[in-house]
């Protein structure tokens, strides 16, 4: 789904690139969102916010509409971004695993408990980062499986596949208790907050 | 905590679910628990209001560099960055095309004369999505002030300016008057032994807005340039025309003041330029468009049948690609105005005095963006390209304020006081009014936009068009007043252009200077300060 017109994109393409403050409004929380999912942390998101509409701003030029949607084009950006931002982090060793997780440092910050912090890592840890991160995408972001394809590069029918692999792991294997990890996450990060 | 996930958006995910995996449906229960815990457990991610404005602010300010940037790669020849070219014309029967054709082609010097003045090559040029803006030193436009400071007078008003209408009553006694006066606008006074009518209300704006940041202590102030020279090849031309009857070039300094040309066709146009001042207007050709004109004399039924209903009222989309195709047609430039808007001030009329009939023109406005920024009038409407579109034909029946846009801009120290801004855009900003002894209504207002502000600055004796940074404050609130009207409240925060602003009156203004042949004895009891 687009949030912004597309007249607005090519309009800023040639040469009314102050209408990109119509692109910032449609998408500013939108973004924002996206990257705190990946980072639980709220100065973290912002600066990597900043460092994502800086980077789309000045590159609006590449932006070519016949390879893929404007709002796929922008979560790529963001994706990116928070992939850099983990690549540079000493915390994380693999980048494959930055999806999802947060640094310890981050959540260290965060949490109230660490020992709730430290069975959320475990139990986060035993997915896959692929799968957390199609999970994260289509559930918490709510973007459509072709999205979810356009931002990652992976197949839309492979997306599909790892979202239901995902749950049904869940489902068999772990049952509501990893359910019970989920909301516990979203409550340390809400009472920090 | 988290957003709940919508029945619809469950099921959706659930079905795709099942395509993949048709087994999967004999556990639904189980799989919708564990999808909406997993959306429960979303983390809120509450964005900080502060961190959106400061990044947009820090984005406006990139951006505006880029543009600068990338228009100052341009070829600075002044001559061909003004040929009073506001429209350049497509081909077609159209007499303004003729024109075009006539004046490039026949004289191609004629219309290449500068309507700017001659700039200093030292300023600082750049150029903003086709507006021409010579940088130049702080302050250089001396001191800004919606009253005249000489004389005591106020800038003429927007009529209808004020939140209900506006009437424009005894200003200069209001502000000269000092304690009594309101805002740069108006302190309305009446004699306290009259009654206000009902509908004479003073508005309150009660803000509701988030904080408001003022971060920088100096902002741009633009200037229009108008040039005084810029008729000269024309006039050369016509000088050295001998009609036949009459010599033109006998008459010795003698200048192009206007240009008028008609089209006789159906549905044909007149155009009027100015060459001196780069303005072009286009009106519908009155004896071309009788058509449309009802034959019903004194015959009201008739009239009423004519009238236009609101549900004849195309869509905006559908007024606004009028407006579009024109323009597109004969290549007016509008690279210097934002996405067109239309105007639905007549609303106000059809919804709330419950009149049955709409106006046959509709305006179109293209918001004039100078770096980025939309320019609003002192009643806080978006001004710039007009375009009014007849809904009967559905035709471009006007345009104006076609110009030649080139502005000077200077730094000016801004109000950085929060509490100074709201204080003035409590009583309606710019132009506020109230009446002594009205019934108040509080409206609210919300966060404002930075942006400008079209301000008449007399000062000296000399009348400029000015373009100062302004909050935008929206009306958010309802009011259930059919004489109001205002959508925004404009409060300029350029340091001196409100300063005569005051709070509101808080005590009974004082009674009239009696007339010199009466002693009366309210004279006696008033205020010594109006002696």
């Amino acid at each position: 789904m687009e949030y912004v017109d597309t007249a607005v994109i090519k309009e800023c393409q040639h040469g009314r690139i102050e209408r990109f403050t119509k692109v910032y409004d449609a998408y500013i929380k939108k973004i924002y969102n996206f990257i705190y999912h990946k980072t639980m942390h709220r100065e973290t998101a912002e600066d990597l916010t900043s460092t994502v509409f800086m980077k789309a701003l000045e590159n609006i030029q590449s932006f070519d509409e016949s390879k893929g949607s404007f709002n796929a084009w922008l979560y790529r950006i963001a994706r990116n971004t928070v992939i850099d931002h983990y690549r540079t982090s000493k915390d994380v060793m693999d980048i494959a695993d930055a999806w999802g997780l947060s640094s310890k440092e981050d959540i260290l910050r965060n949490a109230e408990s660490n020992e709730q912090l430290e069975r959320v890592r475990g139990y986060l840890e035993t997915l896959k980062p692929q799968h957390r991160e199609i999970i994260i995408m289509r559930v918490w972001d709510q973007l459509s499986y072709k999205e979810i394809a356009d931002i990652t590069g992976l197949t839309e029918a492979n997306c599909k596949m790892t979202f239901s692999r995902a749950i049904r792991r869940l489902r068999d294997e772990l049952g509501m208790g990893l359910l019970s990890i989920f909301a516990l996450i979203a409550t340390t990060v809400w009472q920090h907050h | 905590m988290a957003t709940p996930l919508s029945t619809k958006d469950l099921r959706k995910i659930l079905d795709e679910l099942y395509e993949l995996d048709g087994s999967l449906r004999g556990h639904e229960e189980e799989l919708a628990k564990i999808i909406r815990e997993l959306a429960g457990a979303r983390p809120a991610s509450t964005i900080d209001k502060r961190f959106v404005k400061q990044l947009k602010h820090t984005l406006t300010h990139r951006i505006n560099e880029l543009s600068m940037s990338k228009q100052q790669e341009e070829k600075r020849n002044v001559a061909n960055r003004f040929s009073f070219k506001p429209f350049a014309f497509a081909t077609g029967g159209l007499v303004i095309g003729l024109l075009a054709a006539f004046m490039v082609f026949k004289w191609p010097d004629v219309f290449t004369s500068s309507v700017i003045p001659s700039f200093d090559e030292s300023e600082s040029w750049s150029h903003s999505a086709g507006i021409q803006i010579a940088r130049v030193g702080s302050e250089a436009f001396g001191s800004i002030s919606i009253q005249n400071k000489d004389t005591g007078e106020i800038a003429p008003q927007g009529f209808g300016a004020g939140g209900g209408g506006g009437y424009a009553l005894d200003a200069r006694a209001a502000t000269e008057e000092g304690p009594g006066a309101l805002s740069s606008g108006t302190a309305i006074r009446t004699p306290s032994s009259i009654l206000l009518p009902e509908y004479m209300k003073t508005y309150e704006y009660v803000y509701t807005g988030d904080d408001i940041v003022i971060d920088s202590a100096q902002m741009d102030v633009y200037k229009q340039m108008i040039g005084s020279q810029a008729s000269g090849n024309l006039n050369t031309l016509v000088s050295s025309m001998d009609l036949g009857l009459i010599d033109l070039g006998s008459f010795s300094g003698m200048s192009v003041q206007s240009i008028s040309l008609k089209q006789d066709t159906e549905f044909g146009y007149m155009v009027f330029a100015n060459p001196s001042t780069g303005d072009v207007s286009i009106s519908q050709n009155w004896e071309q468009w009788r058509s449309i004109e009802p034959a019903c004399l004194d015959d009201e039924k008739c009239w009423e049948a004519y009238w236009l209903k609101a549900e004849d009222v195309p869509s905006d989309d559908e007024i606004i690609a009028v407006a579009d195709d024109f323009i597109r047609r004969y290549n007016i430039d509008h690279a210097s105005y934002g996405a067109p808007e239309v105007v639905r001030n007549w609303e106000v009329s059809v919804v709330k005095e419950r009149a049955n009939t709409i106006p046959d023109t509709i305006q179109v406005v293209y918001p004039l963006m100078i770096e980025g920024k939309p320019v609003y009038d002192a009643s806080g409407n978006k001004t710039g390209l007009f375009v009014q579109v007849n809904l009967r034909v559905m035709k471009v029946a006007y345009i104006n304020n076609i110009r030649a846009l080139a502005y000077q801009a200077s730094a000016y120290d801004v109000i950085t006081d929060v509490q100074e801004i709201l204080d003035q855009a409590k009583y309606g900003g710019m132009y506020g009014y109230a009446y002594e002894g009205a019934e108040v209504v509080r409206v609210e207002i919300g966060t404002p936009e930075l942006s400008l502000v079209q301000i008449s600055n007399y000062t000296n004796g000399e009348y400029a068009e000015l373009i100062v940074p302004a909050l935008i404050f929206p009306v958010t609130g309802t009011v259930d007043d059919p004489n109001f009207w205002r959508k925004n409240i404009i409060v300029p925060i350029v340091q001196g252009v409100m300063e005569q602003v005051r709070p509101p009156v808080a005590r009974p203004l004082p009674e009239p200077v009696p007339m010199p042949f009466i002693e009366s004895e309210s004279a006696e009891s008033v205020d010594g300060e109006m002696r």
